[in-house]
């Protein structure tokens, strides 16, 4: 019984890792062109979701890009690397960008979101993969 | 462990706690059976990722890494490592997010 739910678990990550950069990456799109067309959304939607939806976004392109430079599909950036990318942003866009346009306001919950995105990422990419290659 | 009686799709024989009939050797185990074809599948995968060229980039700097010239070699160290490239890109990104939500 616990072997099947297993499976069913490895599946259902399996086909997560397959569509969550399109899905994000649509998703974040939409949001986008909704708050430009001043449709109103809710809150969290408005202020947080797109925050989550960047940093996968972002190290999945980084990660294609290194596995297309490096000629290897399995390739795997380096934890510390993938840490500095997500303070690299959290600085950018919580602390200087609203130092410096008034369009930009610092957030602390936009941290935890970015932080909440490397999450994500960290699960979907390298789990699955060391899942996979032990299986 | 109870006994497992497995009848070989091959011959008939019926076999007792056997994973390979021991009339044909034919392998009877189905769960075995499965994970081998699997355990092929991934190696064929493997092999044929493999024998995949690298890409001209790939070439091109695996060619500048073994530069007799210690400039170029160290250069296209510098260019070619995880770091540079993965920080370069997320910059690009960085601003181009910050410009178009701007």
């Amino acid at each position: 019984m616990q072997k099947s739910i297993y499976n069913y678990g490895s599946v259902i990550l399996h086909y997560l890792q397959k569509i969550y950069f399109p899905l994000f990456f649509i998703m974040a799109i939409l949001i986008y062109m909704m708050q430009y067309s001043d449709i109103p959304l809710p809150l969290i939607i408005n202020n947080h979701v797109n925050d989550f939806f960047c940093i996968p976004i972002v190290l999945f392109i980084c990660q294609y890009v290194i596995r297309y430079v490096k000629s290897n599909r399995q390739l795997l950036m380096p934890v510390p690397l993938l840490l500095v990318i997500t303070s690299m942003y959290c600085i950018y866009f919580e602390y200087y960008l609203p130092k410096s346009n008034k369009r930009y306001t610092a957030d602390s919950i936009d941290i935890v979101m970015y932080f909440l995105g490397l999450f994500y990422f960290y699960v979907m990419e390298y789990i699955t993969i060391k899942k996979t290659i032990r299986s | 462990m109870s006994d497992v009686y497995r009848k070989c799709q091959n011959c008939g024989t019926v076999n007792l706690n056997r994973d390979y009939c021991k009339q044909c050797s034919e392998i009877i185990n189905t769960t075995l059976k499965r994970k081998l074809e699997r355990e092929k599948v991934a190696a064929a995968k493997e092999k044929h990722i493999r024998a995949k060229k690298p890409n001209p980039i790939t070439l091109f700097f695996q060619n500048a890494i073994q530069h007799s010239n210690i400039f170029i070699r160290l250069t296209a160290k510098f260019f070619y490592s995880i770091w540079v490239i993965v920080i370069a890109i997320g910059s690009f990104l960085a601003l181009l997010f910050g410009y178009i939500a701007a």
